[in-house]
């Protein structure tokens, strides 16, 4: 997950060539805009979100150590960004009963979406995502999606290993119910 | 991880990657580098101070050098200088302040045109970045 020539192309935008950024830009818009979007659910905010990430990233070029991924660094900037704009709006999220996330069964899960087409399933599991809570779903995501090692989603977080570890178990749980929950309504539509 | 753990994990990354990414709007990367250009010309714009720096050296060398010059060459001269009687007056007033010092005449003057010339920058300066 990097820019072919990456380093080569942060160099030129530090000597002066800002065109060189639009290539940054164009490669990870979709992964910071995520980011975003996962934690402040609307995609206007999503968009201011991901825009001020990419000038932030852009004037603060120079305190990026080559050292590390410039992703992680990228990456930060945008949780950082989301979760003060998600401060600012005050967003609640539902609550999942404990019990249910405690007893769930990944297994009717599974079979509840091998019953749908690609596009339905694509649509519950992006309806079951916005409903977990914005740090849920973006430890997942930085997890599963985008394969960061523990140790980065720390870097990108800043939040410890253990405590990610418990987090992803629970967000993993979560994500299950709602999508059981989603799928049960569906049912019971269709009924 | 026991099994359960195991196959609850796999079956996650299937749903991750199969859910994908959220999708920019398409003109997001139009949109983020007209900001930069406009961050980067703006900058660039503000930074620029009127006198350079190098041209404060130069204005800063020229008038130590003149003063030296006519320190050592010039001899006092009956000719009348304008406004040289008013900058003789403030100049024994600031004297007699410190009594014990002397300042040249042409030291005074230039002192004051480095003062004056300055402070214009300043105000130019300040002024142009409010026009922008």
């Amino acid at each position: 997950m990097e820019v072919p020539n990456e380093a080569y192309h942060i160099e030129r935008v530090l000597k002066g060539d800002t065109n060189a950024f639009a290539l940054l830009v164009e490669y990870y818009k979709d992964l910071v805009f995520t980011i975003c979007y996962r934690i402040t659910k609307n995609a206007e905010d999503a968009e201011e979100c991901a825009q001020d990430t990419f000038l932030k990233a852009f004037k603060n070029l120079e305190s990026f150590r080559q050292e590390a991924k410039f992703s992680t660094w990228l990456f930060r900037i945008a949780y950082n960004n989301a979760i003060s704009k998600q401060r600012k709006l005050k967003l609640e999220y539902q609550s999942t009963d404990e019990r249910q996330v405690q007893n769930v069964s990944f297994d009717d899960t599974e079979s509840g979406l091998n019953n749908l087409g690609n596009a339905q399933r694509k649509h519950y599991i992006k309806l079951a995502l916005a409903e977990l809570q914005g740090e849920e779903a973006n430890l997942i995501g930085l997890y599963y999606y985008n394969e960061l090692s523990l140790a980065e989603i720390q870097e990108v977080t800043g939040i410890e290993v253990s405590n990610i570890k418990v987090k992803l178990h629970r967000a993993r749980k979560k994500l299950s119910v709602i999508l059981q929950r989603l799928l049960k309504d569906e049912l019971e539509e269709i009924l | 991880m026991n099994t359960e753990e195991d196959l609850l994990d796999d079956f996650m990354r299937d749903l991750m990657k199969e859910s994908g990414l959220e999708k920019a709007p398409s003109n997001f990367t139009v949109a983020v580098m007209s900001q930069i250009t406009a961050e980067t010309a703006k900058a660039k714009r503000i930074a620029k101070p009127f006198i350079s720096l190098r041209g404060w050296i130069g204005i800063a060398a020229s008038v130590v050098v003149t003063c030296i010059a006519a320190i050592m060459t010039l001899q006092p001269s009956t000719r009348e200088l304008p406004g040289q009687q008013q900058v003789e007056n403030a100049a024994k007033g600031f004297n007699s302040l410190f009594a014990n010092l002397q300042f040249p005449l042409v030291l005074v003057m230039s002192l004051m045109a480095i003062a004056l010339l300055f402070g214009l920058d300043q105000y130019l300066s300040r002024r142009k970045n409010i026009s922008l």
